[in-house]
């Protein structure tokens, strides 16, 4: 039985401000993927996306660093932490503090500390007064799921009684441009696992997890709403790019994730998939998930369909759904997908499903450059 | 600059130009293979260095290939018709 | 503390450059027994290539689709694990100093559970700082193979 515990969690969205508001939409199924004039007039390639509509987001060059304080602020409200004064922070990004790149085209002036990846987590710490261990993860896609198994090692080990751990991606207009020069996104907003999908749509978020100790909860009368089971990691070594196509460093993230977890894979009542709509990815999952599981994996969603993809804080994001699916045992659907694509034989969650006893959620993501990740969280 | 706005431009033109950009977007490959080869199978050009390929092409003739006409650029004639055709169908 | 430690030449850009530079520089490097886990410390890979990436989309209108992937900071890693054939765990941590005693302790740790055997720990950092204008830059390659047999 793992010693690592959640005791809050805390997300901001396009779906709403808070986890009750992006898991009722997540509910509902319906995607908030919109077309936004406003991209296409400053001149990017296309102007599909999922953003965040949010008064306590002001100033751009800050976007990531108060995304990050509003998720971590509501998850250690849940937690009854107020003032975790050693507690650690461990966040996981893909392009950092975009706004603050983005601008230095026009200002000519560029302060890594202002917008490399680790000037959220930094930021977080100080904001929090926290003086316990700060890391910044980079793992692109699978960033927050790599923060999150880190926290969760972390506690085990005694490092720390309490991490804040979680993904933040501020949006990116690089990235947005980025991914469409290359093709890969979808000009209808992304389908995953559908028939007929055709790319990702970017999206943004931050999402934490606190972290925490069993008996360090116990011990303060925390109420407990999941358990982090292990983080497995593999690597593709296989594309800049584009994943294996056969799945097979997926299927082995998946596998080590359950390893370590000592967890079955007939316990996993529920993947959540990393779903991002491209044709190859989906197609690669689908192999993996078979690969591990066998013919019929289990119940299948991505939150990707509703939310759009994003990034660094995906995986976040994800981990937070799944201590909601845990709590309500119920499956969220594979929301803003019409039609499935049969050919991957999958049981694709088409509306929300509720289960007498979820067992374990595998939560996975898998980032450019072929890194694997799958987390298991389960039932406090 | 259009290809329908010269009509001094010939194939060899637009082929050579093809050639140029693929020996940046593709420097392990021969830029003087034969037009007609598949870009991906015959001559091995990665999929990120047929992006590359096609967006530098994009840019300097001032078109823009449809997602439905990508997968008929399979080789550098095929993408020689598509240019000179003024970036249209 | 580094088991070797290498210096680029000049390099105008980096990006896939400077990332197949580390990578080929360490598979040289390296003995017949490859890595079975990489954990890569950086405080700005990406971030050059991402200030080059859209600087010239804004001043030309061109963004090169094949220069997007190496923006992010992961890049390297995933380069490096090809290069290796590591299939094991691989991570980036982003940061100075702390990120760098974080890479080394969470390769220490997956050796010490059996996770790994031959965990490769790096630190990839540009020689000078970062600036929106660009130009040349020599990386800094440090590298450290634990095994159970070291010190």
């Amino acid at each position: 039985m793992t010693d690592a515990v959640v005791t809050g969690i805390g997300t901001v969205t396009p779906a709403g401000g808070d986890v009750a508001e992006t898991w009722a939409a997540l509910l509902r199924g319906r995607s908030v993927i919109a077309t936004w004039p406003d991209l296409l007039a400053e001149g990017l390639p296309v102007g599909v996306a999922a953003r965040v509509a949010d008064d306590r987001l002001a100033d751009p060059a800050r976007r990531g660093r108060d995304l990050a304080a509003v998720a971590a602020g509501e998850a250690l409200a849940q937690a009854g932490l107020s003032h975790p004064g050693t507690a650690g922070v461990f966040v996981g990004t893909t392009m950092g503090e975009s706004a603050v790149f983005e601008q230095s085209a026009e200002t000519g002036v560029f302060d890594l500390a202002e917008g490399g990846g680790d000037a959220i987590a930094s930021d977080l710490a100080a904001r929090l007064g926290l003086s316990g261990p700060v890391r910044t993860y980079g793992t692109a896609c699978a960033a927050g799921n790599y923060a999150i198994g880190a926290a969760a090692g972390a506690v085990e080990a005694g490092a720390a009684d309490v991490v804040l751990a979680g993904g933040v991606e501020p949006f990116s207009r690089l990235a947005l441009l980025g991914f469409a020069r290359m093709r890969a996104v979808d000009p209808g907003g992304c389908r995953p696992f559908g028939a007929g999908r055709r790319g990702m749509t970017l999206g943004e978020a931050a999402a934490f997890l606190v972290v925490e100790h069993a008996d360090h909860a116990r011990a303060r009368g925390a109420t407990v709403l999941a358990r982090i089971g292990g983080l497995g990691l593999a690597a593709d070594a296989h594309h800049p790019t584009a994943p294996d196509p056969a799945g097979v460093g997926m299927a082995a993230a998946m596998s080590a994730g359950l390893a370590r977890a000592g967890v079955e894979a007939g316990e996993v009542g529920w993947v959540s998939a990393h779903g991002t709509g491209t044709p190859l990815s989906d197609a690669a999952e689908a192999l993996a998930l078979h690969r591990v599981f066998g013919a019929q994996p289990p119940p299948v969603s991505s939150v990707k369909g509703v939310l759009g993809h994003s990034l660094g804080a995906a995986t976040a994001v994800e981990a937070v759904v799944a201590v909601c699916a845990l709590r309500d045992r119920l499956l969220p659907p594979n929301g803003g997908v019409d039609e499935v694509d049969p050919a991957l034989e999958l049981d694709v969650v088409g509306e929300p499903r509720p289960v007498d006893d979820l067992g374990w959620v595998l939560s996975c993501g898998y980032a450019f450059g072929g890194l694997d990740s799958a987390l298991l969280v389960g039932s406090a | 600059m259009s290809l329908t706005d010269d009509t001094t431009v010939t194939r060899t033109d637009v082929l050579a130009t093809i050639r140029e950009a693929l020996v940046v977007a593709a420097p392990e490959v021969d830029p003087g293979a034969d037009p007609a080869a598949h870009l991906r199978e015959d001559l091995e050009v990665d999929s990120l260095a047929l992006l590359e390929l096609v967006a530098r092409l994009e840019h300097h003739y001032g078109v823009q290939v449809p997602d439905d006409l990508w997968p008929t650029l399979t080789s550098m004639d095929a993408i020689a018709d598509f240019l000179l055709a003024g970036g249209s169908r | 503390m580094w088991d070797a430690e290498w210096t680029s030449p000049e390099l105008v850009a980096t990006g896939e450059t400077g990332a197949g530079w580390a990578a080929e520089t360490l598979a040289a490097g390296l003995d017949d027994a490859l890595p079975d886990g990489l954990y890569v410390a950086t405080p700005d890979a990406g971030a050059r290539e991402a200030l080059a990436f859209w600087r010239e989309a804004a001043e030309t209108g061109f963004a090169a689709p094949a220069a997007f992937p190496w923006t992010l900071a992961n890049s390297p890693t995933g380069r490096i694990s090809r290069e290796l054939g590591i299939t094991g765990p691989c991570t980036t941590f982003v940061g100075g100093g702390t990120a760098v005693e974080a890479a080394r302790s969470a390769a220490a740790d997956d050796l010490a559970s059996g996770l790994v055997t031959r965990p490769l720990v790096v630190w990839l950092r540009g020689d000078r700082p970062v600036v929106a204008t660009g130009g040349p830059v020599r990386l800094l390659l440090s590298a450290l193979l634990l095994t159970t047999h070291a010190g």
